[in-house]
């Protein structure tokens, strides 16, 4: 064995090795080669150039390390400055999954973190914009909207109990309230302005700015189109009035020095919003056009106290955006979401009130809808809002025809066909603000005010089957009308009984035999002779865990259906004997409501209601900047 | 006579200085067309291809002696090869020293890359073993004198850095600063470390003779 580096060198010299090139391989090899180099003459000097640098760099650790700071210096210092910027700009629009929220309209805080809102139940919740955590804030009584305070740290809104109307300042973190203001009448909360000084509600039809500190009012308009909102500054205060049926947008300063006035826009102004920079309004515009109606977002400079210029549109079709609010960090917080439900049918067996099969959408809708059947079943129509009449084919749910109701007249009572069918019958209100009972052609739409009214809408007016006599229900009573003559009797009793006064008496209906007026008080169906001499029970609901919200006669008479404000449809006897369950809805939405038996007894078609909201956010959308 | 003599010792001593001289020159010569050629190699085929000529019987047997297989050799010599046909135009070097290191050290990288996966060094070592088998130097005895594809087999137990230097400096005759300046690390670096990985081969090859893997 070798013993030093010389015996290794002999050792190795003395080896027999075979290492003895093979010329075909290296003559194969050259012209590979020379191939390889001939191409890479061609490459660009730049690659060369790179890969020379890249060389030098790979040398040591020290230009490793070196260039590696440099290139973490060069992408996160731009990052840090002009491309935060750069990334500012782009205009983003997402979704806050996390908001699992139905209520009145919420708001986004200063911050963005949290959204604040009213359940309707009452109760103030915060929830985290990121986690989705929820926090209640106030057990009940709370209502309406909701205003951040500038700090985020307080939110106001209006508790109602007991016929007293409190605005309150709730902390955000501990819920502890302090009151702002007090109220006899119903006043709806607008807006809080960030300096803390004033608020604007609506009371009545008016709105109204309010100085916290002295309590001082100034009525802003007699009538309102959309709420006053603060500026950012908290010096000007922006709302929207309606002349001669044209949108008008006002800037007024607080302290009352000045008042602009923008009244050039060609159409609807709705859901005024400030910019928080305060040098925009944006609104929703509704716009009639040739083809369909348009509603898009629009938004007009503010430079002192005036406005500058002419809207300019900044995003499209926006109709059924519900504007919550525009937060201080740039996110205009907005609701949207599906209408999933509408009018479904049931098929029933007339001779036992049951189901014979499971429901069907007939049409598809959002929130509850008005209806009715025609006399021969073939047809309902629908009140579809915006004083419009629908009729539909009860087979097949496709719109027969249209028709528009003048004054745009508009109801959220229940309606009925006369069964000579002539009429429809509703209970609402017009433009104009004439209320009452409406006798509508059903031929031409055109309509009559049967029976005015003042205050309160009328309830669910009833045809009696020789269609001479309405029956209505006001305030906790029972009214017949004769169509002929207008004037309205009431057919119930005083209210004496405490169930009465407790329960009201509600959404009445003609018997089919059209000697009595059947209608809900309490858990009980009564009906009372059109005479009003005599009342007698149809139905009493001895289930403690159910309610009769709304019901209806089966043509025969020998049934009721009626709906427990739950997922559930029921129907009941009338000659005593046990109610039963004939549908649960609870896969088609959140509620069922409005059951109506088809004149020819076959089917009952009743309303869903099946609302998904989504809560979404839109940054950097005013590219008119 | 003796001047004659002393005329004829001049004109010999003349001649063989003369000659050396020449040689010297002749070298001199050479190396300043080697150096000339690296230079020229850059865009021109013609100068690449003769230092191709020049080099590739020892950029083969090197890859021969580090990896034992001619055909393994044979790819990873096409390999250094087409390499420096590929990076020629960026090499900043001068002289036919710094082709040399250069070509020396992607060969290096590549040899080493190649080893360093396990399972091509267990493929290098059993065809080794295999070789080993049939010679006739399979004694345990002290006074044996190992074969090549012993030796190798010790030489692969080491480190790969050290299986570098044992074969530039006994393999291919290389001094101390020559591979230093292929594997970047001092002359005397070298030598102190190559006194320590012949005693550590030793010990391998010692193992090896007797069997073990």
């Amino acid at each position: 064995m070798f013993k030093n580096e010389s015996d290794f060198k002999e050792l190795v010299s003395q080896l027999n090795i075979d290492d003895k090139p093979n010329p075909s391989h290296q003559e194969n090899l050259r012209q590979q080669m020379l191939s390889v180099f001939k191409e890479s003459v061609q490459q660009k000097p730049k690659i060369i150039l790179l890969q020379s640098v890249w060389r030098t760099i790979m040398k040591s650790r020290i230009t490793k390390f070196a260039t590696a700071a440099v290139i973490a210096v060069a992408v996160l210092l731009p990052l840090s400055y002009g491309a935060t910027k750069l990334i500012k700009g782009f205009i983003s629009i997402r979704q806050l999954p996390a908001i699992k929220y139905d209520g009145w309209g919420g708001a986004l805080s200063p911050d963005g973190k949290h959204f604040a809102g009213v359940t309707w139940r009452g109760q103030l919740v915060v929830i985290d914009t990121s986690t989705g955590e929820k926090r209640k804030l106030t057990e009940k009584n709370c209502t309406g909207n909701v205003v951040w305070s500038a700090d985020g740290s307080e939110i106001a809104v209006v508790s109602s109990s007991g016929g007293n109307n409190t605005l309150l300042a709730v902390s955000a973190k501990t819920g502890k309230t302090r009151s702002l203001m007090e109220e006899q009448r119903w006043i709806e909360l607008e807006d809080w302005s960030p300096d803390g000084k004033f608020i604007s509600v609506v009371r009545a039809t008016k709105p109204v700015m309010v100085n916290l500190e002295n309590k001082k009012e100034t009525v802003l308009a007699e009538e309102w189109e959309a709420p006053p909102r603060f500026s950012p500054n908290a010096d000007l205060v922006s709302y929207v009035t309606k002349e001669a049926g044209r949108s008008i947008l006002h800037l007024q300063k607080i302290d009352g020095t000045s008042h602009a006035k923008y009244m050039d826009f060609p159409g609807g102004i709705s859901q005024p919003l400030w910019s928080p920079d305060g040098s925009y309004i944006v609104f929703k515009g509704t716009q009639k056009g040739v083809d369909r109606e348009y509603k898009d977002l629009w938004a007009l400079r503010v430079q002192g106290s005036q406005f500058v210029g002419a809207p300019l549109p900044v995003v499209p079709d926006v109709g059924q955006m519900e504007f919550c609010n525009w937060s201080q960090n740039g996110q205009l917080a907005y609701q949207t979401g599906f209408s999933l439900g509408g009018i479904f049918t049931l098929p029933v067996d007339l001779q036992t009130g049951k189901a014979t099969g499971s429901p069907r959408q007939l049409v598809r809708a959002r929130g509850w809808k008005m209806y009715c059947w025609s006399p021969d079943g073939k047809q309902i129509a629908v009140h579809v809002g915006q004083g419009k009449l629908t009729f539909l084919s009860a087979s097949t749910g496709e719109q027969i025809r249209e028709v528009s109701l003048p004054e745009g007249i508009e109801t959220n009572k229940r309606i009925s066909w006369s069964p000579d069918g002539k009429w429809i019958v509703l209970s609402g209100w017009d433009r104009e603000n004439k209320n009452g009972v409406f006798l509508i052609t059903v031929e031409t739409g055109e309509a009559k005010l049967l029976v005015p009214l003042e205050g309160p809408i009328a309830f669910s007016p009833t045809w009696s089957p020789d269609s001479k006599t309405i029956a209505y229900g006001y305030k906790g009573d029972v009214y017949v009308v004769n169509i002929e003559d207008g004037k309205p009797r009431r057919i119930t009793a005083p209210q004496e009984k405490r169930e009465y006064k407790e329960a009201g008496r509600g959404r009445p209906v003609f018997a089919p035999d059209g000697r009595s007026v059947a209608y809900i008080v309490g858990k009980r169906v009564l009906a009372t002779t059109i005479d009003g001499k005599e009342t007698r029970e149809i139905f009493h609901l001895k289930n403690e865990k159910l309610i009769i919200n709304v019901f209806d006669w089966s043509p025969d008479g020998r049934h009721i259906v009626f709906t427990p404000a739950n997922n559930e449809i029921w129907c009941a006897p009338t000659d005593g004997g046990e109610p039963f369950r004939i549908a649960d809805t609870s896969n088609l939405g959140q509620n069922s409501w409005l059951p109506r038996w088809s004149p020819t007894g076959e089917a009952i078609v009743f309303n869903v209601y099946h609302e998904k909201y989504q809560y979404w956010v839109m940054e950097n959308f005013l590219s008119v900047e | 006579m003796i001047i004659f003599a002393i005329l004829c010792n001049i004109f010999t001593y003349g001649a063989i200085i003369l000659v050396t001289m020449v040689g010297a020159m002749a070298e001199i010569v050479r190396q300043k067309d080697t150096d000339e050629l690296v230079l020229q190699a850059r865009t021109d085929a013609d100068a690449l291809g003769q230092l191709y000529d020049l080099y590739y019987d020892r950029i083969f047997q090197f890859c021969v002696h580090r990896l034992f297989s001619k055909e393994t050799a044979e790819d990873i010599t096409s390999s250094v090869f087409l390499t420096v046909a590929d990076r020629i135009r960026g090499f900043k070097g001068q002289t036919q020293a710094d082709f040399q290191n250069w070509l020396y050290a992607i060969a290096i990288n590549q040899t080493n890359a190649y080893i360093r996966k396990t399972s091509r060094r267990q493929k290098l070592l059993e065809e080794a073993s295999a070789s080993s088998g049939v010679s006739d130097t399979d004694s345990a005895d002290d006074s044996a004198e190992p074969n090549w594809p012993v030796l190798y087999q010790a030489v692969l137990r080491l480190k790969p850095k050290h299986q570098t230097i044992v074969t530039l400096r006994f393999f291919e005759n290389l001094d101390f600063e020559q591979i230093g300046q292929i594997i970047k690390i001092r002359p005397a670096t070298v030598r102190v470390t190559l006194h320590r990985i012949l005693k550590q081969l030793r010990n391998h090859l010692q193992s090896v003779l007797d069997g073990e893997k």
